[in-house]
This record gives C-alpha cells, sequence and structure tokens, in this order.
C-alpha cells in the first residue's frame, strides 16, 4: 500500500512539473488586419498600445512574441537596458501599421527581427 | 590509425612546436596585457536584432524612400531623435572570447567580445532619406564593453517641441515625492545653512533615480527617460518661467555636485549629470529664470 501511494505521488509530481501556462500565442491574432478597410481604433482595440509612434501617429509599430507549439503571436513590450540598448529577445517579428489622414490602415508588413 | 607526434611527412610543423608556440604566447600574454583573444564565429547576442547587416543599407534609397519606405522594409527602429529626422537600427554580435591571464573567473562565462553594428538614416523635412550609413563599432583591438551611449547622445542635439536643444546630458533624475507646500524655507537657503544636500530638503532619501538624459531649450528643461522613445513627450517637462529658484547640492551619485530646481509651486528636482557639469547648466538656467516679484 504504501509502496503504491509513493509511486502515485512521484508520478504525480511528476507530471506537475511538466504542467504548462496557458499558449500566450494566436494564430489569428493578424487576422483582421485588411489595408484599406481597419481603423486605427480596430488596430488598439485588438492589440492594445503600440510599442512605437512615428509621424504623429501615422506610422505604430508593435513588437510580436512568437510561440512555435501553436504557431501563434502575441504581443510584448518594448524593452530596453538604461544605457539604451535596445532588446529583441522576447519578440521575433516587428509589425509596422501605415495609417492615412482618415486613419485607416494603408499599409502594413510583418518584419522578421529575429531568425 | 596512429597520431605522429613527431611530425608528418608533408612539412606539416610538428606538435611539440605547437606547444612550444602556445606556451610562449601564454607567457607573452602574462607578462604583457594578461589577456588572450580568442576570435570566435560571429554570433548574434541575446536579446541583439537579427535583420540588421552591411546588405540592409542597400534596401534603402536616398532620395526615394520615406520613413514608411525605412520602417515596413526594416521594422520598428531601436532609436529615434526628438525631431523623427534621424532614426538607428542596432545589432550586438558577438566576436571573439576573451581569457585573462591570473585571474579567477569563479567558473563563470569568459567575457565576450562584442561587436555594436548600426544603420543610421538621416531624413528630410518631408521624412524622404537623405543619407544612410552603415557602422561597426568594437573590434579586437578596440573593444568596446558596453552600448556605446554617445549614439543615443548623438541623436539629441536637433530639437525638441520645434525647439533647438542648447545643452543635453545624460543625468540622473531624483523626483522629490511630498516636496508639496511642505518646504517652509528656501531651498537654497536650507542648503547655504549647510543643513546637508537637498534630498532631506526634498524628503528624498527613500526615493530612486531615474535615468535619462536632460535637455534644455531656450524656453524649457526636458527630462527623457532612457526607457521611453525620444520623440514622446518628455518624462518631465519645466518651463523656466515656472521655476522659483536653481542651485548646487550634493551629487548622491558621485563626489561632485548635483543641480537642484524648485518651482515657483514648491516642487522640487534634483538632477545628477554624467556629462556636462552641473554648475555650467545651473547657470544657464539661473540665466533663463525671470526674478520672482517681491510679495507673490
Amino acid at each position: 500500500m504504501k509502496t503504491k501511494f509513493l509511486a502515485v505521488l512521484i508520478l504525480t509530481l511528476t507530471l506537475v512539473g511538466c504542467v504548462t501556462g496557458p499558449s500566450k500565442g494566436r494564430a489569428d491574432l493578424l487576422n483582421f488586419l485588411a489595408d484599406n478597410q481597419t481603423t486605427k481604433e480596430e488596430v488598439i482595440l485588438n492589440l492594445g498600445q503600440p510599442s512605437g509612434r512615428f509621424e504623429s501617429e501615422k506610422i505604430l509599430t508593435y513588437r510580436l512574441g512568437y510561440e512555435s507549439g501553436n504557431k501563434g503571436c502575441y504581443v510584448v513590450e518594448r524593452v530596453s537596458s538604461w544605457s539604451g540598448e535596445p532588446f529583441w529577445a522576447n519578440a521575433r517579428y516587428s509589425l509596422v501599421l501605415v495609417f492615412d489622414g482618415q486613419n485607416i490602415l494603408r499599409k502594413h508588413s510583418l518584419v522578421e527581427v529575429l531568425r | 590509425m596512429s597520431f605522429d607526434i613527431h611530425g608528418s611527412e608533408f612539412g606539416a610543423p610538428r606538435l611539440q612546436t605547437w606547444f612550444v608556440l602556445l606556451l610562449l604566447t601564454v607567457v607573452f600574454a602574462g607578462l604583457t596585457s594578461g589577456c588572450i583573444l580568442i576570435p570566435t564565429p560571429h554570433y548574434y547576442d541575446t536579446g541583439s536584432r537579427q535583420n540588421l547587416t552591411a546588405q540592409s543599407t542597400n534596401l534603402i534609397q536616398p532620395g526615394v524612400d520615406t520613413i514608411e519606405d525605412v520602417l515596413l522594409k526594416l521594422g520598428e527602429p531601436d532609436n529615434v531623435s526628438p525631431d523623427e529626422r534621424r532614426i538607428s537600427y542596432s545589432s550586438k554580435k558577438i566576436i571573439g572570447l576573451m581569457i585573462v591571464i591570473g585571474v579567477d573567473t569563479d567558473g563563470s562565462e569568459l567575457p565576450d567580445i562584442p561587436q555594436y553594428h548600426f544603420l543610421d538614416i538621416t531624413l528630410d523635412n518631408q521624412g524622404v532619406v537623405t543619407h544612410r550609413e552603415f557602422t561597426k563599432v568594437g573590434t579586437y583591438l578596440k573593444q568596446v564593453e558596453t552600448f556605446p551611449r554617445e549614439r543615443i547622445d548623438r541623436l539629441l542635439t536637433n530639437s525638441i517641441g520645434g525647439e533647438e536643444i542648447i545643452a543635453s546630458s545624460r543625468a540622473a533624475w531624483f523626483p522629490c515625492p511630498g516636496s508639496d507646500g511642505s518646504i517652509p524655507e528656501s531651498a537654497l537657503t536650507t542648503i547655504s545653512r549647510g543643513l546637508g544636500h537637498g534630498f532631506g530638503l526634498c524628503g528624498a532619501p527613500g526615493n530612486q533615480p531615474v535615468f535619462g538624459c536632460l535637455m534644455l531649450t531656450g524656453s524649457t528643461l526636458n527630462f527623457m527617460k532612457t526607457t521611453q522613445w525620444l520623440n514622446e513627450p518628455p518624462a518631465l517637462s519645466l518651463r523656466y518661467d515656472s521655476l522659483a529658484e536653481c542651485g548646487l547640492c550634493e551629487s548622491r551619485l558621485h563626489s561632485g555636485s548635483a543641480l537642484i530646481v524648485r518651482t515657483k509651486d514648491n516642487h522640487c528636482c534634483i538632477f545628477d549629470f554624467d556629462g556636462i557639469s552641473a554648475q555650467s547648466t545651473c547657470d544657464l538656467i539661473q540665466g533663463k529664470i525671470k526674478p520672482t516679484q517681491p510679495g507673490k
């Protein structure tokens, strides 16, 4: 009985060690993006605050992490050290979104930053 | 299969010769700089972007490409000037390892020899690329230990908020919470009485420094945090006409002086500098502060 209990305990502890959290990545994260249709408001509602804003917010950038398990992407925050050195460790892609004067997405590109 | 320790018939140096050469190298290194540099295959350091090469320069066409084309091709830049007329991409590669003779590293990793790559792009007022340049910083002989911070400083020489930057320096800002209306007397009076260093004045011993850049224009003192984009609104922006006084106090980070400013509504800020002197900055600000009307 004792042996069985010990075996179950060891097995349980081993399995607990293998449990991972819920996946962060979403394979359909960027499916809503469509040039000449998507608005800036929709982008922010879907992706949150951008990591960079340029040309009076005509250009927004996001950093995206990648999860190979489900081939999904997730938004990560910009990180830089106190010396100003950039840090891309958590991000694999840079999403660049260009809007027109009416805040409609005109062009976008997903640049692979880490290979 | 046997290994011929005495040399081969093809005239290759004998193994003994290699041992002697290696021994001489170690002895020479120990007697001179004490370091041995081991070149390694170049590889990207952890956290470095990996889509920047010398060939990236050819993707950008001066006179044709705009800031939007650059970003669409290379992604988010790593640094940008406050007026967005200069953007910079950077990557970090490890090009070798350094062994220091006679130093016990406690089993920790050998120090890496880094090399930073930069692509600097200049744009005109219409956002069209006028110039692009790829450079490498750090070699085996001229090593850099950390990210060359002067690259950021170089971006701080144009303008901010449409005003020319007349002085800028890396600085640590000590915001002083609790200084609101709680200062019974002038900050400068307290300091001159020898009550110390100004930090107690602001209730600051517990507060943490915010690292960044101090930038002075003709009308405003601006502070940008290192973690923020330089084209974002500054973390702190104080117009000189909102300041009551400005003086020097003991630095909290080094043996020199720090700058302390007090606003007319009794907010205190202390800045420790890394580049320009606190005295010259203080003189500059004092020259801009309008004399307070008596009785106000």
